[in-house]
């Protein structure tokens, strides 16, 4: 059977890129799988986890992924998102740290300034690693 | 006729500057790998958000997102200006400075307002010295680009391009061709050209067989997706060019550096020639006076 192959990339590099059988990701409205064959689509995504499934019962890689976008052509899934970090990469303990500090900061800056924005949209990120590492 | 001593000194001195040049050419060279080695890794990143971008346009039809949107006026124009931290490389950053300076001279001839983003510390110093005010500056961070820097220009840009505050946003940088030539970009960002994604498809011939054929289902539909990959899109040019300005650089650098060094070598030979006759000729006049003197005492 024709396999998946799948890339999940990064502004700054191609994370990750390989033969699967089925994908799975964040949609905005709600989770989708892709195999083989899929009709063509487009979507935005969500902030969570991408699952690559080697065969029907092995997940065999997860990434934690914020935002982006996913094309899907029958043979091909291409994952573009802003941050991907695969999840046996993340490190429990520092995000929990990073939390706290990221939170302390974000509460005491200023409303609507950059720093804020920029804050939030870090936070965002290790809520998201913190949640894929949880499982 | 300068002594002896003064041209020993001038040879020591340019010989010493032929080290420093030499060594900042190596190190240039050395850097230049690890920046054309990203400029390699973002690409296939702005690839597909390209091909997106012109698959979704199509089928969006015609879209009324504030980008891509032409303002009726042309009042007030945004340069961003993306240059390095530190100078020594030959016309790279005045190529880009001189440029942006003349097109903001030119836009307030016409009355039309001009907005400076200036990249890297040698902008930030050439406009202050001229008084050019700058809306946001960045600094330390050109052999470096981050994703955060692209963010907050491309956040500002769409912003203000959004609220009306710009008229249309102006990308100039200097594009690494090849290892030994830079090229001079000039890249309008806002508003997002409708008409090139009409023209992308052939450009990017080898990503022909990915093009999507047929009825595309889009989630949640078309347009959503066109509204987010808009503002993606202008950030990973900005971010691109960053780092594309920073290869740039780093062969800019190595070629200065080159000529650099190749010049004292010319120099030191020079000098080293007239040191030599110098010394001859002060070994001549000796000798002529002591014969001199001789020939004097015989008589």
């Amino acid at each position: 059977m024709a396999n998946l192959v799948c890339d999940i990339v990064t502004p700054a590099e191609q994370q990750f890129s390989e033969e699967c059988y089925m994908v799975a990701v964040p949609g905005v409205d709600g989770h989708m799988g892709f195999m083989p064959g899929h009709a063509p689509l487009m979507s935005t995504l969500a902030d969570g986890e991408v699952r690559v499934f080697s065969d029907a019962n092995t997940l065999a890689h997860r990434f934690a992924c914020q935002g982006g976008y996913v094309q899907v052509t029958g043979e091909k899934v291409i994952v573009l998102t802003d941050r991907a970090l695969a999840a046996e990469e993340i490190d429990a303990a520092e995000v929990a740290a990073k939390i706290s500090e990221l939170q302390a900061a974000f509460d005491g800056a200023a409303e609507d300034s950059v720093e804020r924005a920029t804050l939030e949209y870090d936070l965002k990120w290790y809520r998201t690693l913190e949640a894929v590492a949880a499982g | 006729m300068p002594n002896l001593h003064d041209l020993e000194r001038r040879i020591n001195s340019v010989k010493s500057t032929m080290q420093i040049t030499r060594t900042m050419e190596m190190v240039a060279a050395a850097k230049i790998r690890k920046a054309s080695e990203r400029v390699d890794a973002t690409t296939p990143y702005s690839n597909s958000m390209t091909e997106m971008l012109v698959n979704v346009a199509e089928n969006a039809g015609s879209s009324d997102n504030a980008l891509l949107v032409e303002h009726d006026e042309e009042k007030s124009v945004l340069y961003i200006a993306v240059v390095s931290d530190r100078g020594l490389a030959g016309g790279f950053n005045s190529n880009v400075l001189r440029h942006v300076e003349k097109a903001v001279y030119a836009a307030r001839s016409e009355g039309v307002t001009a907005h400076v983003v200036a990249c890297g510390k040698k902008a930030i110093s050439y406009f202050e010295f001229r008084k050019i005010d700058l809306d946001l500056v960045f600094r330390d961070l050109s052999a470096d680009p981050t994703l955060d820097e692209a963010l907050q220009i491309a956040t500002r840009a769409i912003e203000g391009y959004t609220a009306g505050e710009y008229d249309k946003v102006v990308l100039v940088y200097n594009h690494a061709k090849n290892a030994a030539e830079q090229q001079l970009r000039i890249e309008t960002v806002l508003p997002i050209d409708a008409n090139m994604f009409a023209e992308a498809p052939e450009a990017a011939e080898e990503g022909a067989e990915q093009q999507l054929s047929g009825d595309v289902i889009y989630e949640p539909d078309a347009e959503a997706v066109l509204d987010s990959l808009l503002p993606a899109y202008v950030k990973t040019t900005i971010y691109h060019a960053l780092v594309d300005s920073a290869a740039a650089e780093q062969a800019a650098r190595r070629s200065a550096m080159k000529s650099a060094t190749d010049n004292a070598n010319d120099m030191i030979e020079t000098l080293t020639r007239f040191y030599n006759r110098v010394r001859q000729g002060a070994i001549t006049t000796e000798i002529n006076e002591i014969v001199g003197g001789a020939a004097a005492l015989e008589e």
